[in-house]
């Protein structure tokens, strides 16, 4: 699974702490998430998306789509 | 989501009786130092009563040193209370790490134990299976504890 976090963060211009606190959750927690160190929970990828202000398909993706 | 973890309070307090209690442990096994120097002899009823010939079937009451069973009851409690505290900055991700921890250190003990199964026999294997009775939570923690620790870099 790969996942655009970095992209749409850098497009919404949120630092990674910034979303971190935004959805309640570390700093490096979100390192980890953009670095497909760890898969978020469904209720953490929807936050995601509702702070970047877009789809969670838009977000996250299978590696052969 | 409610992980069911216990406060962050109880996070140091637990920490210091489990390395504390742990290093007391280590210790005890691998040097000539005995806890028989320090008496607290309670006597206690023999619920089981096991044919132990150290014991004795029909004795009700037994007189015991009881200083190893509290080292061993501070080492699983405060281990529990230590490996399922909350973090400071407890979110989904450190709970990941805390089952992955728990995984890790089930996996590695039963495989050792496994292997020593077929290769130990007599007095050695009971003193196998004293270790590895406390070894999964030692494990448990302080593998958690490392992944923690090199997360918040």
């Amino acid at each position: 699974m790969k996942n655009n976090i970095r992209v749409n963060r850098a497009t919404n211009k949120i630092s990674q702490d910034d979303l971190a606190k935004l959805v309640g959750v570390s700093r490096q927690t979100i390192n980890a998430i953009e670095n497909n160190k760890y898969y978020p929970s469904l209720e953490l990828g929807l936050k995601l998306s509702k702070i970047l202000k877009c789809s969670v398909n838009e977000l996250f993706s299978l590696d052969d789509e | 989501m409610n992980n069911h973890l216990l406060s962050t309070r109880w996070l140091i307090p637990s920490g210091i009786v489990f390395y504390g209690s742990t290093i007391i442990g280590i210790l005890l096994m691998t040097s000539t130092i005995t806890l028989d120097t320090v008496i607290l002899e309670v006597s206690i009823p023999n619920l089981f009563k096991l044919d132990d010939p150290l014991v004795g079937q029909n004795q009700t009451w037994i007189k015991n040193n009881w200083m190893d069973e509290i080292l061993g009851f501070l080492l699983s409690f405060s281990g529990l209370m230590h490996g399922f505290s909350a973090e400071s900055d407890e979110d989904e991700y450190a709970n990941f790490l805390r089952f992955q921890a728990l995984k890790w250190s089930l996996v590695i003990n039963y495989s050792l134990l496994t292997l020593i199964s077929v290769f130990v026999y007599g007095f050695a294997y009971w003193q196998v299976i004293l270790i590895s009775m406390y070894s999964v939570l030692v494990t448990f923690v302080v593998w958690f504890r490392i992944s923690i620790i090199r997360h918040r870099r």
